[in-house]
């Protein structure tokens, strides 16, 4: 049966699309505005930012659909970032790590640190 | 004699079925399948039978002991065959309708709910918990007490569980009016797994719909508002060892930060998302809001 699901639906996915993940937000958080965006250059994560309450979300991507998460002091369990790449690990049993290339990767490590 | 297992018989039926599903589904576009998706399906449901298999005698002990207190002794005939079919379905709504609404119950059903996917397999991604769910077992008692045979018993919920398998999916719209009025049908089963906010908490039934129109927990499927399946907070793995785990690990952490046996308890039995602050969102508070952003500005 999985052999049979490859052959016929194994491509791979695109990429996160910009309006769809702020559609995916808008319907899970009541009252939603889209606002900073930076997406991960392999197109499977990007941090939104809620413009609406000032919350900041990951959006990942897994397999074809996505998983998001609102980032707090209390998810984030390490932040790490170099030149091109933000790595965070999170207390999350089934989303542990996520990576973004992102070249201002240091300045939302900032944003990060600021979360409440 | 090996009792008659309706689901062990129908399950060839599943494989054939959920491979014709994809090649519609690929030849029509309508329905979504993602391998790593079905595999973590099929192997959820792998890991339920043998779950079964291996807790079986927890279940056939506990019958056991209530058995002998049984109110009439009924035999087989198909007249009761029936009737145990209808009340197990009865039996089967308020189980439900309480793992969604019991922590500990949520803990192990969330696993049936946790693809973001709706299509055949959907239906075999079951939960692997067995005995962890054991306040579940107790809504057996009526039946065993009215005196049903225990055999008769797994028949009939077998029964249940084989026509549960092919309202998960979403080639088959909507069937007609008499059948969508009494019968479980796919689209009443989608609303079930949906997470828009409109559709929390609805349709438990198994079989008869009936039970959710009677309780006041019947929602129908909204054109304008398609259903997005899954959990509320949706997970990101497709390890069948997490998707069956996390739901009990999630409790575990929370029971292990409770500050009294007040907050135990309730994390136990209140419903998911219940925390002493109410810092979390439960349901209900996400039905309130959603209706209240809904009402018209005065
Ligand atoms: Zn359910
Ligand atoms: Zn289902």
């Amino acid at each position: 049966m999985v052999g049979v699901c490859a052959v016929l639906f194994g491509r791979a996915p695109r990429g996160l699309d910009a309006d769809a993940v702020a559609r995916r937000l808008e319907c899970e958080v009541q009252g939603f505005r889209p606002g900073q965006a930076a997406f991960s250059a392999d197109g499977r994560a990007a941090l939104i930012e809620d413009a609406a309450h000032g919350d900041l979300y990951l959006v990942v991507q897994r397999g074809t659909a996505m998983v998001s998460r609102r980032l707090s002091r209390k998810l984030l369990k390490e932040t790490r970032a170099d030149d091109a790449t933000l790595s965070l690990r999170l207390r999350d049993f089934t989303l542990r790590r996520a990576v973004l290339g992102l070249g201002d990767a240091q300045t939302w490590r900032a944003r990060l640190e600021e979360l409440a | 004699m090996r009792p008659f297992d309706p689901v062990a018989v129908a399950t060839p039926a599943f494989a054939v079925l959920v491979i014709a599903e994809m090649i519609f589904a690929r030849v029509t576009g309508r329905g979504r399948f993602e391998v790593r998706d079905t595999a973590a399906s099929l192997l959820m449901g792998l890991g339920s039978v043998i779950a079964g298999a291996l807790f079986a005698f927890v279940f056939a002990g506990f019958a056991a002991r209530i058995a002998p207190y049984a109110l009439l002794h009924i035999g087989w005939s198909w007249s009761a065959a029936a009737a145990c079919f209808v009340l197990d379905d009865l039996r089967y709504y308020w189980w439900h309708r309480a793992s969604h609404r019991v922590r500990w119950l949520w803990a192990d059903h969330v696993n049936h709910h946790s693809s973001q996917h709706y299509n055949l397999s959907t239906a075999l991604r079951q939960p692997w918990g067995g005995v962890l769910a054991l306040p579940g077992l107790f809504f057996l008692v009526p039946l065993i007490l009215l005196g049903f045979p225990l055999a008769m018993i797994a028949f009939v919920h077998g029964l249940n569980l084989v026509y549960q398998f092919w309202i998960h999916t979403e080639i088959i719209d909507r069937l007609p009016r008499w059948f969508e009025t009494t019968m479980n049908t796919p689209s009443h089963h989608r609303v079930h797994h949906a997470v828009n906010a409109r559709y929390l908490d609805a349709n438990f039934a198994g079989v008869f719909i009936v039970w959710d129109r009677v309780f006041g927990t019947f929602a129908a499927e909204d054109a304008s508002d398609p259903p997005r399946y899954g959990i509320v907070g949706q997970i990101a793995s497709f390890n069948p060892l997490r998707i069956a785990l996390h739901g009990w690990v999630s409790l575990a952490h929370d029971l292990m930060r409770a500050r009294s046996p007040r907050d135990a308890w309730l994390m136990l039995f209140a419903p998911p998302g219940w925390s002493p602050d109410g810092s979390h969102q439960t349901t209900d508070s996400i039905k309130a809001r959603w209706a209240s952003a809904r009402l018209p500005a005065e």
